[in-house]
């Protein structure tokens, strides 16, 4: 094949797109991409792979990558998201853990005494011994 | 296509990034603003062209060591166009008529032939203007490695 692949990166400035240079290598056209985006002094990058057919003496260009300023607004939105996620879990971890309600302590029944119920018993068997002995002296 | 390991990559990125970082606001850096003691050991891959007013007779100012060791000959003052054949330095300015076509940094790498051994390299080329106008000079460097058979 007859093809010659590059990589333009394109700046943004002054309402058009500006070249900033031309490389073979499309990660090392990405990776200038980025640098020149984070540089933050341009509103907008672009990458270009211009294809160049020997052939038909013609040429293709695709816009293989594109960032700007609101995808770095959007970028730098979620960043603060996460941080403020991060932070949320981090205060409920931090949170004194949740007091158990306290139990509604129910009035417990009474039972009658050991010796009351004795008492009881001795006043039954005094009263049965009183009846046997009523009814013997019949 | 070849794969560069970081190190051939390296240098162009660091090679760019000294470009931009001496525009100083304008289009291009001159030749003066291109200091040997700011470039430390990247000097030694890097050349140095003057040209004339159209472009022409490209002249070698400046050849590092690694890029063309001096005991294969000096090349300041040699036309870029009667550089050894089969050299790193060959492949590396092998593109000055597109540098002087886009006015902007252009980067190439590849495979080579230089003093018999095989390299993978990555050069670049970086256009330099002391009216901000015409490019009057270019800037350039690269570095390579051994392609190892097996």
């Amino acid at each position: 094949m007859s093809q010659a692949v590059s990589f333009e990166v394109d700046t943004y400035q002054n309402n058009k797109w500006v070249l900033e240079c031309v490389l073979d290598d499309k990660d090392m056209a990405l990776s200038t991409a980025k640098r020149l985006y984070d540089s933050k002094r341009f509103p907008a990058v672009r990458v270009v792979q211009e294809t160049y057919d020997e052939v038909s003496n013609s040429s293709r260009e695709r816009v293989i990558f594109e960032s700007t300023v609101a995808d770095r607004d959007n970028r730098v939105s979620q960043q603060k998201k996460a941080t403020v996620a991060k932070k949320q879990n981090v205060d409920r971890s931090e949170r004194q853990p949740l007091r158990k309600r306290p139990k509604k302590v129910e009035p417990t029944k009474k039972s009658p005494s050991i010796w009351v119920m004795a008492l009881w018993f001795v006043a039954i068997l005094a009263v049965g011994t009183s009846a046997l002995v009523y009814l013997r002296s019949l | 296509m070849a794969e560069y390991s970081g190190i051939e990559r390296r240098l162009v990125f660091r090679l760019l990034d000294y470009w931009e970082r001496k525009k100083e606001g304008r289009k291009m850096p001159c030749m003066d603003d291109i200091l040997s003691s700011e470039l430390a050991d990247d000097w030694d891959w890097c050349f140095l062209i003057s040209l004339g007013d159209e472009g022409e007779n490209a002249i070698f100012t400046h050849v590092g060591s690694l890029i063309y060791p001096t005991e294969r000959g000096d090349l300041i003052g040699i036309e870029v166009s009667n550089c050894p054949e089969e050299t790193l330095i060959k492949q590396a300015t092998a593109f000055v008529p597109r540098v002087l076509e886009l006015g902007v940094p252009v980067s190439i790498g590849g495979e080579c032939e230089d003093g018999g051994d095989k390299l993978l390299y990555r050069s670049t080329l970086m256009p330099l203007s002391s009216d901000d106008v015409f490019v009057d000079a270019l800037f350039g460097g690269a570095n390579c490695r051994k392609v190892t058979n097996g």
